[in-house]
């Protein structure tokens, strides 16, 4: 795929160099090529600086056959470029002749280190001094950044590489991969994987643990090592690189190691800071804040225009269209109507108030608080994410115990807020461009109470995760969501009968502290009495008993914890503590008493919403006598259940091993009521007290799947279940992100002979997820890898599928805060 | 000279990997696991030091085992080869193939060294399922399965089903061994066992149940029941082994359907649903007289009831006879049988007699119920009073003819039937000619007095005319003492009377006068023409069974004499007031009832009222056989109830005698 | 309702007292025939229900409970609908398959109820996976670590290495009883050969010959862990390889005997 710069092209670059073009394009991923590619065939001069020496690096170290998918689909493409859903192969051809054939003028090995100059005189300097005159800058160079280099010397010698595209490429070598991370790792594994390859590999780690790596692949690489399969140097790092040997800084002193290749993966610096240094500013601090852009991409600094991934769109449909519209823009045609027009005017057709796109961009922007600091252009990239809804007066927006994380924004009218399921009159009135929903947005919980609109309104629902870009991005929407979700938690604390006001100060003096897993808030015994409110995340309660710490109960996020010391007075009665990583509001105990003394109601209230938990209490101080008995039991394994993530689950899969006879009905069913593929793996997890908790999807509080997924594919449905829809682009974070091993990548099995067929003749594989054998033999082209999860049966009239078909009633699903609790108590030991 | 060591991998994905020669300068190589060996191949079938490696020659090398072990070259197992460069030879050791060639560029020798593809491992997780879960030790449940059903059911249904298609009706196959066999629910009755292997025989076509038909064609009696049970049966060339029982149906098909009241209780009537349904009705012989049951013992079988298997069928009654003859008249229209709800309301016995005054020629049988008193013209003239009274001429000649002195009694003239059961006929030559004599004069053989002929006047008149015309001398010896009435004795008055008349002529006319012999019991018709002799005389209808329909049982000892053994005939029949022969001197229904059917009987062994002490389904005119074994239940011809009123006189022929 | 079934069904063969004797030919034994015909086809279809998954309301639990009871309450039915009366026809051959089905299916009913436990605890947290790859690691260890021995100590490891059949023969699987493991085979020739020949005199370096000893022992012990899961699991599916095929032969046998009765009508 090598590409000879075409002289035929008009300007014919290169011999000049004192040629000042029209744009220099700065990196040729999939909106800098677009760019340049439309340039060269609208004639306007132009130069692509690409720091490798192959087009669109990012996609090009995809590993080899990947598929890349072409979303999203209702989204026209604009480019000049051809681009649809293909293999990496035959995507990075179409490119590389789409580039040669419209004549754009590239050049390789270019990294731009400075620009200087303004609008219409831009100096660009690359890392080898060449220097480049250009009227308009465009930067499409991603987010990838550079990769951290190797300082010791000898780091610049032709062996030493920071990426690894084919690992299989290898053999016969002693490699030295430096640095510990997940890629590392990764890498390392790789390379040692096939032992045909006879590859030396050894892993440089400067720390003594591998705390910054997942689980899964630290214990594939120690058991890679104690198959002798891989070396492991820990708190090394190299002093020295020469031809053919490395020099390795140890605990016990410096060792001279045999060694042909050294593959670093020291991280990437961000580009951000090279893009400041250009004079473009970025809409936040946050880590994943983007520049602050025109309608037209151009940055703060004029003449300077950013597309693509470092502006903010993942997806490469969307950076290419970028790449031929900037060039329109630049070259003068503003009127550009941008690529999602259609695509957003479709989505607020039908709305009252007959507003163009720009109007309701503009709207919303104004009307909606959390929005204001937003740029259009920023509106244009959240839009497609979020639903603009009207509602008539009374119309339920959400029901209480509904599923749903997504923040909702008033942008007119006003809604209110059922406080008391008991008695729906009571309510709260939220007025225009606040906010509402932040509590199941920030917990991840189910809704806590009806919200009616109080008058014909206009709502912006925010889903979870475009609302958490959103405060990553825009300082003060971070700080009013977190304002008003503190404000609103601590008054739910106390239902009704308490007016902002009331607790103006106790807020003041309130904080958020986020506390890591198995960390303490509350120890038994101490003296303080603050209160706190668990605002995500959950915790466990504990007593001291006979020594033992025994579990008491488990704190689901929004419940308080503290409040017996508190109103009671008296020492701390039991410990609470993080089951998982949460995060607390922390309430002066002071303050709070005055409040209360001024409420005395409130007191009455705090005491009868103990009464549960007192209920509780007595019954550990009943069962303090056989100890050993039951409370071990019970402790124990609501230990291990928690470690088994089940504290952040919302729904989990369990199997009673007494009754399980492995029959894998289970499995079985999963995969036939799901397009052939199992999600669950009954045999694999752990087991305690014959409670087995199989690989399945805990569907997570706050899914550690959803943290980066380009086409925004996994959602909480409405029966809670985390899914994926099948606009998944197969990259595999979500599977890298799970640390239950729940996710797998898999393309649909082919279709198997009918059960009868099966039953009678023994056509095909029978029931059940194909063995792999079977799937390659009968495999059909176009089936192309997808991450795929349990989705709860979600849609089935049944319930999940695991359950009803298994044949002993084994297969169970809980919720903690129902299994976590005295049912745990009641199923009893062995 | 040099060797040049190339190993050659298979990688994951396929596709060799050549690694990067080692070059060893010497002039022999050993090959082998260990170590120190040169050539080294890390296979547990390869000795420590197998085999060296020597180059002779250009082009030509040696390969030489260190041990015993051999190695192999072009598919023979060697210990030692000189083998030539140029044609590339390939040695193996275990797993290992060592490919030897000549270097192009120097005169170095190039050793490839590859491991063959293995065997996957027995512990490839490719195994999990044939290692865990059971299937691969032993047959799979599916070839078993079908092989069982298929053999089910060819064994059991096919295999059947054709020979049942294929087979010959008419032959009897009771040797061979049949398909069918295995659908038998039981085993058949002695009487039937000779059938056992013929299903056909009765079961003649498919879903059809056993029709009457099939039971007829052995057992219909028909006119000559004798014939009947020889043609019947061999017709059919069984060779059942014992003697076909010949029945008369019941009554028409048909009428026997109208007249089966439909069930009252609900089951009952879902029951005839079915029935109806699966064309299985309850009226059928087969419904009655269950076979496939003969290794079951009787209901309540005590100890001694007969030895299975069974002689005949199972017998059980589907109906009661009340069921069917308490409505008979609604159900069928049309019938001559009285219905007869229960014992108590049993009608009146209907005798049969003749109706008609003497001097009809033709006379008309009829039955008519005793409550109309019905009057029997039987054309005698007999007194049961006279005969039976203690007193008076009958007695004293009674008194004479017998040693003893005494009346006559019933048992003097009504002598029991064989069986005793009924009563022989009452004939003259023995029941009355010891008195009423038809001697007319002495000189018959064996010195016994010459006699009339009975029954027939005409060779009365010519027996008497040939005797006389004869010139026959007077009666010389006189005859003394006291004589019976008859013959001599009128004859002496005739003669007396007549003394100028011709003998035989004379004495002829005497002989049928009124106040002659014959009119003593008959009505004698004189001649139109005085000059001839035609006498005649009228014809008799004397009566052997008044109750065609019905059964009794004289020989029961309660029906006989009391518990002094005293005769007891005239508690039943009131003869000794009767003066006429035209009575019907038969008890009243009431007086069986007296007995019979009551809790509180005078006898205490009175039998119960059921209509089986008296009538049975086949022959209603007598009670069915007790037990099983009966063999000799004779067929009785019995008229369908439709053409019972027409075939009276047809029915008389049982009982009526006519001269 | 199976129990009720069967109480029902018991007492009216106990009131209707059938001349001349109980058998499937009188009414209430048709009415006896057609339920437990209709039962058997009903319980047959079971291996169909719990394979197929439909979205409706079910649980897979009720349907097997109902299996369990009815099947059982069926040998009632079908015994009293043969009147306590055999032969040797296709009647009884069907009652005696569908006898054995029954039973078979209890031994499996039992199974069910108590092997769980043990399955559960002999295997802890290892996945049947787990287990052969441990072997087949122990096998690569093996064979590395045999590379340095003499060509009559490698021959015993490949014995274990190449020989070793983990499942075994069924009558292994039954007994649990391994005799002719070849691992043990290989562990027993090692000891004799080490006690035939001094210590002095071994070619090898015993380090690599105690290694190798070790190595066998270490894939004995998962050997037999791995081996008493199965012993398990075949006993919790042996008695399927009675009660399905018969199931068929009975469907066939249930069809002949209904077709020759009303066939011979």
């Amino acid at each position: 795929m090598e590409v000879v710069p075409n002289f035929a092209a008009p300007n014919w670059v290169g011999v000049l160099m004192a040629e000042k073009y029209r744009i220099a394009v700065v990196g040729s991923g999939p909106a800098g090529l677009s760019a340049a590619s439309h340039a060269a065939k609208i004639g306007v001069s132009h130069i692509l600086l690409e720091k490798t020496d192959h087009l669109s690096d990012t996609i090009y170290s995809y590993q080899k056959k990947k598929y890349v998918m072409a979303t999203p689909v209702q989204l026209v493409l604009r480019s000049d470029l051809g681009f649809q859903a293909d293999y990496r192969e035959a995507i990075l051809g179409v490119w590389n002749e789409g580039v040669a054939a419209v004549g754009a003028n590239v050049k390789y090995k270019a990294e731009v280190k400075a620009i200087t100059g303004e609008k219409g005189d831009f100096t660009l300097t690359l890392t080898n001094g060449e220097t480049i005159q250009a009227e308009t800058i465009v930067l499409g160079i991603g987010l990838q950044g550079n990769p951290n280099l190797m300082r010791c010397p000898g780091g610049n010698l032709p062996h030493v590489q920071y990426q690894l595209s084919d690992p299989t490429a290898y053999i016969d070598e002693h490699i030295f991969i430096i640095g510990a991370g997940d890629a590392g790792i990764e890498n390392a594994l790789g390379l040692a994987a096939d032992a045909a390859q006879a590859n030396t590999v050894s892993i440089v780690n400067r720390s003594p643990d591998f705390s910054r790596a997942k689980d899964a692949n630290v214990s594939n690489l120690m058991n890679a090592r104690d198959a002798g399969r891989m070396n492991i140097f820990t708190e090394a790092a190299p002093t020295k690189v020469e031809e053919g040997w490395i020099t390795l800084e140890l605990p016990d002193g410096e060792s001279r190691i045999k060694c042909d290749r050294i593959i670093a993966r020291l991280g990437a610096s961000a580009p951000r800071k090279l893009v400041e240094s250009f004079g473009v500013e970025f809409t936040s601090d946050s880590r994943d804040a983007c520049p602050t852009l025109t309608e037209q991409f151009e940055s703060t600094a004029p003449g300077i225009y950013v597309i693509g991934a470092l502006a903010g769109y993942p997806l490469i449909k969307h950076c290419m269209n970028q790449g031929h519209d900037v060039v329109e823009y630049i070259n003068g045609n503003v009127g550009l109507e941008p690529a999602d027009e259609p695509m957003l005017a479709s989505k607020l057709k039908g709305l009252p108030g007959n507003r163009s796109v720009s109007e309701w961009l503009q709207f919303l922007r104004d009307k909606v608080e959390v929005l204001n600091g937003l740029s259009t252009l920023q509106m244009r990239e959240y839009l497609p994410g979020m639903n603009v809804l009207a509602f008539k007066a009374n119309d339920v927006i959400f029901e209480r115990n509904a599923v749903g994380s997504s923040l909702f924004g008033i942008a007119s009218g006003s809604v209110k807020v059922e406080i008391n399921p008991a008695n729906p009159a009571i309510t709260i009135p939220i007025g225009a461009s606040s906010i509402f929903g932040e509590a199941g947005l920030i917990s991840g919980r189910r809704r806590n109470s009806t919200i009616r609109a109080a008058e014909d309104c206009i709502v912006v629902e925010i889903p979870r995760n475009l609302a958490l870009k959103l405060m990553a991005s825009v300082q003060d929407a971070r700080e009013t969501v977190n304002r008003i979700q503190i404000e609103r938690a601590v008054l739910r604390v106390f239902g009704s009968g308490l007016s902002p006001s009331d607790i103006g100060d106790i807020l003041a003096k309130s904080k958020v502290l986020s506390v890591k897993a198995g960390e303490t808030i509350i120890k038994e015994g101490d003296e303080n009495y603050d209160i706190f409110v668990i605002r995500n995340g959950s915790m466990v309660v504990e007593r001291e008993i006979a020594g033992k710490p025994v579990f008491i109960s488990y704190m689901p996020a929004g419940s308080i914890a503290g409040e017996i010391a508190l109103v009671e007075g008296g020492r701390r009665t039991a410990t609470v503590r993080a089951a998982i990583r949460s995060e607390v509001i922390k309430l002066d105990g002071d303050v709070f008493r005055i409040m209360l003394n001024r409420k005395p109601e409130l007191v009455a209230k705090l005491r009868s919403d103990m009464s549960a938990r007192r209920a509780t209490n007595d019954f550990i101080e009943k069962e303090k006598g056989n100890f050993t008995g039951v409370l071990d039991y019970y402790t124990n394994v609501a230990k291990f259940l928690v470690e088994q993530g089940v504290g952040e689950a919302t729904d989990v899969l369990l199997i009673d091993e007494r009754l399980c006879v492995g029959c894998d009905n289970c499995e079985k069913a999963c995969a036939d009521s799901h397009d052939g593929i199992s999600r669950l793996v009954r045999e694999a997890g752990k087991t305690f007290a014959n409670l087995h908790v199989p690989t399945s999807c805990r569907h997570c509080e706050h899914p550690h799947c959803m943290t980066d997924c380009p086409p925004n594919a996994i959602r909480r449905g409405p029966d809670g279940e985390v899914f994926i829809d099948d606009t998944c682009i197969g990259c595999g974070n979500c599977q890298r992100f799970c640390p239950y091993g729940v996710i797998k990548m898999d393309k649909p099995p082919p279709k198997k002979p009918g059960l009868m067929s099966w039953l009678l003749f023994g056509m095909g594989p029978g029931p059940g997820e194909p063995d792999t054998a079977w799937k390659e033999a009968n495999a059909k082209p176009g089936a192309h890898k997808q991450a795929v999860k349990c989705d709860m049966c979600s849609g089935k009239k049944g319930g999940p599928a695991c359950v009803r078909a298994c044949p002993t009633g084994a297969a169970i699903r809980v919720s903690p805060e129902n299994f976590l609790s005295v049912a745990l108590l009641e199923r009893g030991p062995e | 000279m040099t060797f040049a060591i190339r190993t050659i991998t298979r990688s994951a994905t396929g596709g060799d990997i050549v690694h990067r020669p080692q070059l060893f300068d010497a002039d022999q190589l050993t090959i082998g696991r260990g170590a120190d060996c040169e050539v080294r191949l890390p296979d547990l079938a390869v000795n420590l030091r197998h085999a060296m490696l020597k180059q002779t020659g250009p082009g030509t090398v040696l390969v030489e085992s260190l041990a015993a072990e051999p190695f192999e070259v072009a598919g023979k197992f060697i210990t030692r080869a000189e083998l030539k460069l140029s044609d590339t030879p390939k040695l193996i050791f275990g797993s290992h193939v060592l490919a030897l060639s000549a270097s192009d560029e120097d005169d170095s020798v190039l050793v490839d060294v590859t491991r063959m593809e293995s065997a996957p491992e027995a512990a490839s997780a490719a195994n999990e399922g044939k290692i865990f879960s059971l299937g691969s030790p032993i047959f799979g449940k599916r070839p078993v399965a079908w092989t069982l059903a298929v053999v089910a059911l060819l064994a059991c249904l096919v295999w059947p089903i054709a020979s049942f298609l294929s087979q010959d009706r008419t032959i009897h196959r009771a040797q061979t061994i049949s398909a069918d066999q295995q659908w038998s629910t039981g085993p058949l009755s002695k009487s039937h066992a000779f059938l056992g292997k013929n299903c056909q025989a009765c079961h003649v076509k498919a879903f059809v149940s056993v029709r009457d038909d099939t039971c007829l064609s052995c057992h219909r009696s028909t006119a000559n029941p004798e014939a009947a049970r020889t043609t019947t049966a061999n017709e059919r060339n069984w060779d059942g082994p014992e003697k076909v029982t010949l029945v008369r149906e019941h009554a028409a098909h048909d009428r026997l359907l109208r007249a089966m009241p439909p069930p009252k209780d609900f089951i009952g009537q879902i029951k005839v649903v079915f029935q109806r349904q699966f064309d299985h009705n309850s009226e059928r012989c087969a419904s009655c007289h269950l076979e496939h049951l003969a290794d079951t013992q009787p209901k309540g079988a005590v100890a001694g009831t007969p030895a299975l298997p069974r002689a005949i069928p199972v017998l059980r009654n589907t109906e009661d006879c009340a069921s069917c003859h308490a409505k008979l008249r609604r159900s069928l229209g049309s019938t001559a049988l009285r219905d007869t709800p229960d014992w108590t309301h049993h009608p009146e016995f209907r005798p049969l007699i003749a109706r008609t005054p003497i001097g009809q020629s033709q006379p008309i049988f009829d039955r008519i119920s005793l409550v109309q008193q019905p009057t029997d013209y039987t054309g005698l003239i007999f007194s049961h009073k006279e005969h039976l009274s203690t007193v008076g001429g009958v007695a004293r000649m009674a008194a004479g003819l017998r040693f003893a002195g005494g009346a006559l009694n019933c048992a003097d003239c009504h002598r029991p039937n064989k069986g005793g059961k009924g009563f022989e006929p009452v004939k003259m030559e023995r029941d009355c000619a010891s008195c009423h004599s038809l001697a007319f004069a002495p000189g018959g053989p064996g010195g016994a007095p010459r006699l009339l002929p009975h029954g027939h006047p005409d060779q009365v008149v010519a027996t008497l005319q040939n005797f006389y015309g004869g010139g026959g001398g007077m009666g010389g010896g006189g005859v003394s003492g006291r004589q019976p009435p008859g013959f001599l004795a009128q004859l002496g008055r005739l003669i007396s009377y007549h003394p100028e008349s011709g003998a035989a002529t004379g004495k002829i006319r005497a002989l049928f006068t009124p106040k002659g012999l014959c009119a003593e019991c008959h009505t004698v018709v004189a001649p139109a023409d005085t000059a001839t002799l035609d006498y005649k005389i009228k014809p008799i209808h004397l009566t052997d069974r008044y109750l065609p329909r019905g059964d009794f049982n004289h020989d029961i000892p309660e029906h006989k004499h009391d518990a002094a053994g005293k005769p007891t005939c005239d508690n039943c029949h009131k003869a000794v007031d009767s003066e006429v022969a035209n009575e019907v001197l038969l008890p009243r229904v009431s007086e069986c009832a007296s007995c019979h059917g009551k809790t509180k009987a005078k006898i205490e062994t009175a039998a119960s009222g059921d209509c089986v002490e008296c009538h049975s389904f086949h022959a209603p005119g007598m009670a069915p056989p007790k037990g099983d074994g009966d063999k000799d239940h004779p067929a009785v011809a019995m008229p369908d109830a439709v053409t019972a009123d027409k075939t009276v006189a047809a029915a008389g022929l049982v009982g009526r005698r006519t001269f | 309702m199976a129990l009720a079934l069967c109480a029902v069904s018991i007492a009216a063969y106990l009131m209707i007292d059938v001349e001349p004797r109980p058998r499937g030919g009188t009414m209430y034994g048709y009415i006896l025939g057609t339920i437990g015909a209709l039962l058997i086809v009903w319980l047959s279809l079971f291996g169909i229900r719990k394979r197929v998954i439909t979205n409706g309301v079910y649980s897979l639990k009720a349907w097997l409970s109902a299996h369990v009871y009815l099947g059982a309450s069926l040998l009632v039915i079908g015994t009293l609908h043969a009147g306590f009366h055999f032969g040797w026809n296709v009647h009884t051959l069907a009652y005696g398959l569908m006898v054995l089905v029954i039973v078979s299916g209890m031994f499996g009913a039992t199974a069910y109820t108590v092997l769980p436990r043990e399955l559960s605890a002999n295997r802890g947290e290892t996945t049947q996976k787990q287990w052969l790859e441990t072997i087949r690691s122990l096998d690569a260890q093996l064979r590395d670590a045999a590379q340095p021995l003499d060509r009559a100590e490698a021959d015993i490891v490949r014995l274990s290495t190449e020989k070793t059949d983990i499942g075994g023969s069924l009558i292994n699987r039954l007994t649990g009883q391994y005799g002719s493991c070849s691992t043990r085979r290989a562990v027993e020739e090692l000891a004799r050969m080490r006690r035939a020949r001094p210590q002095n005199a071994i070619a090898t370096p015993s380090a690599a010959v105690d290694q190798v000893d070790a190595l066998l022992k270490r894939k004995q012990e998962t050997l037999a862990q791995a081996r008493r899961q199965i012993r398990i699991k075949t006993f919790l599916e042996i008695w399927l390889y009675v009660h399905v095929p018969v199931t068929f032969a009975l469907l066939a046998a249930l069809t002949a005997h209904i077709l020759s009765v009303f066939f011979y009508w």
